[in-house]
Formats: structure tokens, sequence, C-alpha cells
């Protein structure tokens, strides 16, 4: 049976480690915030793990100079300079009689002797975790001017004997749930642009039928269950619209729908396969797989189905395409050699730069702010996740404590970006 | 047998209404429902028996089998024609038969149907023209490689073809199903030759017969 959120026991959870860096690592010391031992969720921690895993910071250690500042007015510059730390984040968590908590950082630039950033927040205690994301992200944009992704979530599907679980959990991997479990399989978890919805294939009725999942309200609907297979949902970035794949009209194709299943429309007409549609953030085309040529390529409409253009032509297996955010460039899956790893196509210069030397990569989902993938891998003939960075140079390893995991969806910006 | 309890509720409300005076609905609600809950426990008794019957049946037909002789077996409860040979269970379990043979399988990435399944096509076609009410659900899989979503489609592919086949044998469409399990439920596991070949395949599943 399905079962919606709030589980019962510790959902699986994720961990993530970097295991490769970036070239130009930003230097950045987070100095312990004051006060915060009395909280149950700290909030230092959370930020230095968050900004060393993305990858762009090089975490410099504190050295010997004492005391921790925790205000503007304790830094004694010349100190730390000396040392050598030159960005540095302080401020204090402390507990309110009320319960709440006072949170306030600054962001200091020690060469400058100035201050970059500051903010002060009155959180709830159980929302101290999210408020040190939200720091790590305000901190992450102010120094390399791209958006953060700390405060995002991320969906997949975790695999136990007899039983498939569909995981929402925090970027980090932590506070994972599980919105669906059943014993038949789940694939293509796919998020609505706000972050409020989750379309899904589910075979729960014994074939593959595609479902939309409102994660507040915990409520679900079928969108698609024609003859044969519905599948491979994507969202249109209005979030009105769904692409879905329907094999009823004798091999399977392409579709549009509203989100509530209505006004279906055909919009590839071949007599091949057609599926894995992914729409271009500004809504006009749509990538997709297709063998019309005689093995699986990736190829290129505009929305209506028309000025259908094919994009790959090396080697005989090219799946998977997923847009960037930034539209300018894909993601894909190539087979070469006979090993399925994750590799990148540029829309304007057409090169292929190849990401990852896995043998059974797929599944790749692009962080929101573009700069990282998440994708799915087998290793030693287990589902694990990895990431790896837009440019190759970032990686992450990621481990489970369910015994397979695939299917990954990095979930978009909150609100206000 | 939802309808059998249905039948014996009503019968006895109608018969409770028909006995002159007006019971109050209290004691009418729970004479039905001791009535019902009767015809339940004789429903389970009959069931029972029933499978006794069809135990012993099924041990002489063996016994039959053993000793040569023809078998001629009906199926209970079932509105399923009884055909030359005898009913489509039986034939279908029978591992002489190439009707015990369900399963098409496939190279890398093909979906064709080869040519030595084509005596495997003919005899599940002619078993459902000659059984009207019996279905068959074909189900497309594919190895563990590759894309998930394309896979689906592929297996999707794989029993379509099947399907077209057997309607261009004689049998009805609407007797037919064809659906895909894509990679998703491979029968073989592991990343080997092997295991790969075992996956690439389509089943054909009778309804009710084989689930």
């Amino acid at each position: 049976m399905a079962a919606l959120a709030a589980p019962k026991w510790a959902a699986a959870q994720l961990t993530i480690e970097i295991i490769g860096g970036g070239a130009d690592q930003i230097p950045i010391t987070v100095v312990p915030f004051g006060d915060e031992d009395r909280l149950a969720q700290p909030l230092t921690a959370v930020i230095s793990a968050d900004l060393a895993r993305s990858g762009r910071f090089r975490m410099q250690p504190l050295g010997s100079v004492r005391p921790l500042p925790t205000e503007p007015s304790e830094v004694d510059y010349k100190a730390w300079k000396g040392q050598g730390n030159q960005t540095m984040v302080i401020g204090r968590a402390t507990e309110r009689n009320d319960g709440k908590v006072d949170v306030r950082f600054r962001l200091l630039d020690t060469a400058k002797e100035a201050q970059l950033l500051g903010f002060s927040y009155t959180v709830a205690k159980n929302q101290t975790r999210a408020t040190a994301h939200k720091i790590a992200d305000l901190i992450y944009e102010k120094l390399t001017g791209e958006p953060g992704v700390f405060s995002t979530r991320i969906a997949y599907v975790a695999r136990n004997p007899n039983r498939f679980e569909l995981h929402v959990a925090d970027a980090d991997g932590f506070n994972s749930q599980f919105i669906l479990a059943h014993r038949e399989p789940v694939i293509s978890p796919a998020w609505s642009p706000d972050g409020g919805r989750i379309a899904y294939v589910s075979f729960e009725q014994r074939k593959a039928i595609v479902f939309v999942h409102d994660l507040v309200a915990g409520s679900r609907r079928i969108v698609a269950n024609y003859d044969g297979s519905n599948s491979a949902p994507a969202w249109a970035p209005d979030g009105q619209t769904l692409g879905v794949v329907l094999s009823k009209d004798g091999v399977s194709q392409i579709y549009t729908m509203r989100t509530d299943g209505s006004n279906l429309a055909r919009i590839t007409n071949s007599d091949s396969i057609d599926t894995e549609p992914s729409f271009s953030p500004d809504g006009k085309s749509i990538l997709f797989t297709s063998d019309r040529g005689g093995s699986p390529q990736i190829y290129r409409m505009r929305t209506n189905g028309g000025g259908v253009e094919r994009v790959t032509f090396e080697g005989s297996y090219n799946v998977t395409p997923r847009y960037a955010p930034d539209g300018k460039s894909f993601a894909f899956i190539q087979r070469s050699q006979g090993r399925y790893s994750l590799a990148t196509m540029d829309f304007g210069s057409r090169q292929t730069q190849v990401l990852t030397d896995g043998q059974l990569d797929g599944s790749p989902s692009f962080a929101p702010n573009g700069r990282l993938l998440l994708y799915a891998s087998i290793v030693r003939g287990r589902g694990v996740l990895a990431a790896v960075s837009s440019d190759g140079r970032i990686k992450q390893k990621i481990t489970a404590s369910a015994q397979d995991v695939r299917e990954p969806a990095w979930g978009p910006l909150g609100a206000g970006h | 047998m939802k309808r059998l309890l249905i039948g014996i509720g009503l019968a006895v409300f109608l018969a409770a209404c028909g006995t002159g005076g007006k019971k109050p609905a209290a004691v009418e609600q729970k004479d039905v429902f001791a009535q019902q809950q009767a015809a339940q426990d004789e429903a389970a008794k009959k069931r029972a028996a029933e499978d006794e019957a069809r135990k012993r049946a099924e041990a002489e037909r063996k016994a039959r089998e053993a000793a040569d002789q023809p078998v001629v077996q009906p199926l209970p409860g079932s509105s399923v024609s009884q055909g030359p040979l005898g009913d489509p269970a039986s034939q279908l379990r029978d591992p002489a038969s190439p009707l015990s043979k369900r399963s098409v399988y496939y190279g890398f990435d093909m979906y064709n149907i080869a040519e030595e399944y084509q005596p495997l096509i003919e005899a599940h076609a002619k078993l459902l023209r000659e059984n009207k009410d019996l279905r068959v659900r074909v189900e497309g899989n594919c190895d563990d490689r590759g894309s998930r979503e394309y896979n689906l489609a592929l297996g999707q592919r794989r029993a379509d073809a099947v399907k077209r086949a057997l309607t261009l044998l004689g049998v009805p469409e609407r007797q037919i199903e064809s659906v895909s399990f894509g990679a998703e439920k491979p029968k073989a596991a592991g990343s080997s030759e092997e295991a790969w070949a075992e996956n690439r395949r389509s089943d054909l599943v009778y309804v009710g017969i084989d689930g």
C-alpha cells in the first residue's frame, strides 16, 4: 500500500562528502558561533559542511588567535590577517526566554577590515538547521555570484528488500522522509518548478502509470493511465504543463497535458521510440531521446512538436537529456565501448565534455544553480548516488543507509530566487 | 461469491418482510445478518468441499495420465469453453505442450520475434482463438543497462510486437493486454551476459491462471 508523509521509523539518510575539489577555491574561516552549544541544532557545523561540500571554498583553520570573536567589535583583524585568514564568518545563536533563538552572523573581509554581509534572525528552535543553510546560501552567493543550493531538497528512490520508497531529503542528505512506499517499483521522480509537487511513475497497478503528488497536502492523483505504458513526466517551467510519454497509440510518443491530466496533445509523430522529454528554461524547446535515426540519440524540438533537430551524432547511444538551468547546455548519458557515463554538451560550441568515467552511470539531475549534477551509478551491484560539478572538477560521494538508491531528482530553489 | 451473498441477503430480507406483522427494524437487521453469516459459512464449507474435490480430481487425472488414458476434465466455476484437448489451464501446464513455454527472448536492443519462437506464438494464438474468454497479458522486459525510460519503451515495443503477432493470427485484440516493466522487474539478478540475456524477454501471462 502507498504510504504518505510522517514515517514511523528513522528513514534512510544520505551522507555526502566531497572527494575532489575545484580550482580557484575561495579561502574562508568559519568561527564557531557564540552560545550555540546549548542548542539542539547548532549552526556552525552545518554552515561549514555546506560550504566545504560545495567544493568552491578552502576551509581555513582557526589557528591560535583567542578569544574567538562573535561580534565585529571583538575581531582583531591584524592578528587574523597575520595568520593568513582572509574571509571570516562569525556569529551567535542565543536561546531566548520565550524559547525562540536569536541568530546573527557577519561575513568579514580581513584585508579590507570590513563587513561584507550581516543578518539577524529570530527563529523557532527547530528551525536553526534551516537557518544555517540559509546563511550558507547568502555567503555562497556573496562570494561566488551564484545562488546557493543549500536550502534545496532532493528526491530519490531507496530500495530495501521487497520495498521501493520515494524519499525527499535536504540537499545535504538530512531529514530524509518517504512520501511513497510500495512493493512495486517507482521511477522517474520530477519536481514541479515551485517545489510543491512531485510527478513520478509507479508500477503499483502492475503497469507504468504517472502520478502527481502534492507534498504539502500529502495527496496524489493519477494524471496518465492509458493503455500500455505511461511514463517520463517532465514539467514545463510555468508549472502548468506536463510532458509525458504514452505508448497508447502504438509506440512510445511524447504528449503534453495540463498538470491535472486534461488537454492531452500528441507532439511527436514518428514510428520510433520518442521519450525522456526535458523542457528548456524559457519553455520554448524540448530535448528528447529518439531512435528514429536507427539508434537512440538526442533531438530538440519546439514545444508544439515542430522544428525537430538532431543534436547528438557521436556514438550509437545518447540518451536522458537534461537542460541546464541557464539553457545554454545539457547533460546526458552516452554509451562508449559498452560503458555508460555522464556528459554535457554546450549548444553554442556543440562540444561534448565527458564528466565521469563510470561504467553504469545514469539519471543526471542538475542542481538549480547549474553548478552540480546529481546522478545514479551502480557499484558492485548496488545502486549508489554521486555528484559532479558541471566542469567535472568537483566530485561528491554519497553514501546511503538503504541497500540500494537510484533515480535522484534535485528540487528547485525556494521562493525569492 | 458476493452476488451469492447479496442474493441470499435480499431473499432473506424479502422473506422477513413477507411474514405478516412488522418486526422492529433492529431485529430484522439482525435476522438478515445472521442469515448472511450462515450463508457465508455455508459458502466457505462449499468452497472447502470444492477444493477437496478438485484435489482429488487432479490426483486422479495424474494417475490416469500415467496410465496413458485420455483425460477430460471440467474447469470448476469457469465460463471458459472446453477445447478439443481439454481446458486451457491444463493445456498450459502440460510440460509436453508448446504452450507450457511462455517466453520470447531477444538479442541486445532487439524487439523482433525470432523464427524459433514462431511455433510458440502460433500455439498460444490457437489457444486464445479457441477460448474466447481467455485473456493474456504480454509483459515486456529489458536488461538493466542504459536509460530506464528508454528501456521501458523498448520493453513496451517487445510486448506490442508479440501482441501484434497474435492478432495477425486471428486473436481478437480485446483478449490481449501488452505492458512493459522495462528493466524494473528483472528475473535474473546481476550484471552478467547470462543475466542480461534472461532479462531481455517477453512473457505471456494468462489472467486468472498464471496471475
